[in-house]
């Protein structure tokens, strides 16, 4: 509210009929957009007892108790073999790494898969799904989650704030023997490759009306979450050949590899009316099962000025 | 609240009569007194925005990471790398890593009546993961296929805490905003039971440069090794060593922040990043926001 300044009216002159009426005009200013001198100049603190709720600031909590569980549908990428001797179904060798390797040292990449082409991921061109759960252009992959997504509506332009706390895991492994370093010389051409080989990859991006807000920033990621013990254990077949390092079963190690993310999001200001915000999970298709927890998603508006 | 000075019959009604009625009415709305405010009377017409700043049509109040610095598998990027120490809490000087609230004076001095009384403060970054750990191999000869890495969970740690400037070019970190993180990896035992504890340099003749010996307790693995482990180095492929994970700090900034650091006013906000244990680490995807509310904090 711009102060009060009426102009004087000159005793013996002709008042002047806009400084009459602008003297009035001021006076509307009683029916609100006190400004903060206003509010600093008020002998008492203007505290909450003479404030309408809502009239500066407002709120909106949801939130979730349930697991929450998303399947890949390709569930048997990497089964393990089903039959042979214990070593067989319990370790993953160096050689018999993974179904796809188990597969594939059969029948190779072009019977198994017949859309296979050099240079593009097998798995990728089989199943076009998501490579890479963190890379824009997924957008209509992403999947809102249920407690931390929500509809809010804002009374007035307003700053919106939008925090969330969100746990997640999910079975994202990396079965197989070593991609990198020296498996690019002279290795069975039937082994993948790293270039072939996709980092399993989880990610939580958050959404506000339908479009991603940044996928630099508002984005949280995990990795591969299935490790196990290297263990010594005698080859398939036995006899005189001496162990060789094998990788147990893996097992999923949530304790330590599942994630937490306390986020935040400045929305800058929201005109008056519905807005929607929402978490959105998205996995690479190789990780089978993803765990969502949710606690909540919080709006949070402030008043802006007209 | 005064009230406008009725006009009577047979009163004078001249310039000086209608100038009082005027300066009554006001003074007495440019100082609003409690009498005159109902409880609960007033709505959002009313009441100002309590997100304030000094011009707060244009005044920052976030930044968020930028592409170029998150790496993802199928993007590189170039997430920055904090490995400077002593002498102590790094600045990255990138979008989302720190804030300056306004270009020029005046500042947030945070105790001017009808200027903002207190910044709140929201911060995440997600530390990616640790650099600088050492591949180990056994310096048992038929132990050759047990490897493991130096990194562990508890003497490797990240540390990210709030640090405000004033316009004297004056920089103090928030000791309550310091918050710690360590590598979250598993933590198994390596397989290793033979040689040096701790791991000592590799003997050169060896053709390996790395350390040798072995790791009580060790990340475990995600992948085999190379099918001749006795030529083949590790590889950090093969183990637990991406971390991925979120800090977030959140709090409120007052005057008595300011007087507690020696500061005059706050000019700019940063995330800062320090390693009490001097391990390197790299961080990206950050957000920072800070908002200057114009609302008394009561303890």
């Amino acid at each position: 509210m711009s102060t009060i300044t009426p102009s004087v009216l000159l005793d013996g002159a002709i008042a002047s009929l806009d400084d009459v009426n602008g003297n009035f005009d001021q006076l509307t200013e009683i029916n609100g957009k006190l400004e903060a001198a206003n509010v600093g100049a008020i002998d008492r603190k203007l505290d909450s007892a003479y404030i309408q709720q809502h009239a500066a600031s407002g709120g909106k909590m949801v939130g979730g108790t349930a697991n929450l569980d998303y399947f890949n549908g390709i569930r048997y990428v990497y089964k393990r073999v089903a039959s042979g001797s214990d070593s067989e179904k319990q370790a993953m060798g160096m050689r018999s790494a993974g179904y796809l390797t188990y597969l594939t040292s059969k029948s190779g990449w072009a019977n198994l898969f017949p859309n296979y082409r050099d240079g593009f991921s097998p798995i990728d061109y089989t199943f076009p799904g998501v490579g890479d759960a963190a890379a824009p252009g997924h957008t209509k992959r992403a999947i809102a989650i249920p407690g931390a997504a929500t509809t809010f509506y804002v009374p007035y332009s307003a700053y919106v704030l939008v925090t969330w706390q969100i746990t997640w895991t999910s079975d994202a492994a990396r079965l197989g023997r070593l991609p990198v370093y020296p498996r690019d010389n002279g290795e069975d051409s039937n082994t993948p490759k790293s270039s072939e080989f996709p980092q399993p990859n989880v990610a939580i991006r958050f959404y506000v009306d339908g479009a991603e807000h940044n996928a630099w920033s508002t984005t949280r990621e995990s990795r591969e979450a299935m490790f196990a013990h290297p263990v010594s254990m005698r080859a398939p077949g036995g006899g005189g050949i001496p162990p060789e390092e094998r990788i147990q079963k893996h097992q999923l190690r949530d304790r330590y590899k599942s994630r937490y993310w306390s986020g935040h999001a400045w929305l800058g200001v929201k005109t008056k009316g519905f807005h929607t915000v929402s978490l959105r999970v998205i996995s690479s298709h190789v990780v089978r099962q993803t765990r969502v927890r949710v606690r909540n998603i919080k709006v949070l508006h402030f008043k802006a000025p007209e | 609240m005064p009230k406008y000075p009725y006009l009577n019959d047979a009163a004078k009604f001249d310039a000086e009569s209608l100038n009082t009625r005027f300066d009554d009415v006001a003074a007495g709305v440019n100082v609003v007194t409690e009498d005159a405010i109902a409880l609960r009377g007033l709505n959002h017409l009313q009441v100002p925005s309590m997100v304030g700043g000094l011009d707060i049509r244009t005044d920052t109040f976030t930044t968020e990471n930028e592409e170029l610095l998150v790496a993802i598998p199928s993007q590189e990027g170039n997430p920055p790398e904090i490995s400077t120490w002593p002498p102590g809490w790094t600045q990255v000087d990138r979008d989302g890593y720190r804030l300056q609230l306004r270009d020029g004076a005046p500042h947030y001095n945070l105790d001017t009546a009808g200027k903002p009384t207190a910044l709140l403060v929201f911060a995440n970054v997600e530390v990616k993961h640790f650099t600088g750990f050492e591949l180990v191999r056994s310096s048992v000869t038929s132990l050759d296929k047990y490897y493991g890495i130096t990194l562990n969970e508890y003497t490797w740690e990240a540390s990210v805490a709030i640090e405000i400037e004033d316009s004297a070019g004056t920089a103090e970190v928030i000791n309550r905003t310091i918050r710690q993180v360590s590598p979250r990896v598993t933590i198994g035992y390596t397989g290793n039971f033979n040689g040096d504890d701790p791991p000592v340099a590799s003997d050169p003749a060896t053709g390996y440069d790395g350390l040798e010996g072995r790791l009580a307790m060790s990340p475990l693995r995600d992948m085999s090794g190379p099918d001749t482990p006795s030529s083949n180095p590790p590889s950090k492929y093969q183990f637990d060593w991406k971390t991925f994970q979120d800090v977030s700090i959140r709090t409120v900034i007052t005057k008595d922040d300011l007087a507690t650091l020696g500061l005059t006013d706050v000019q700019h906000v940063r995330m800062v990043f320090y390693s009490f244990s001097s391990r390197s680490y790299k961080v990206q995807r950050a957000n920072l926001t800070v908002l200057p509310l114009m609302a008394e904090v009561n303890s």
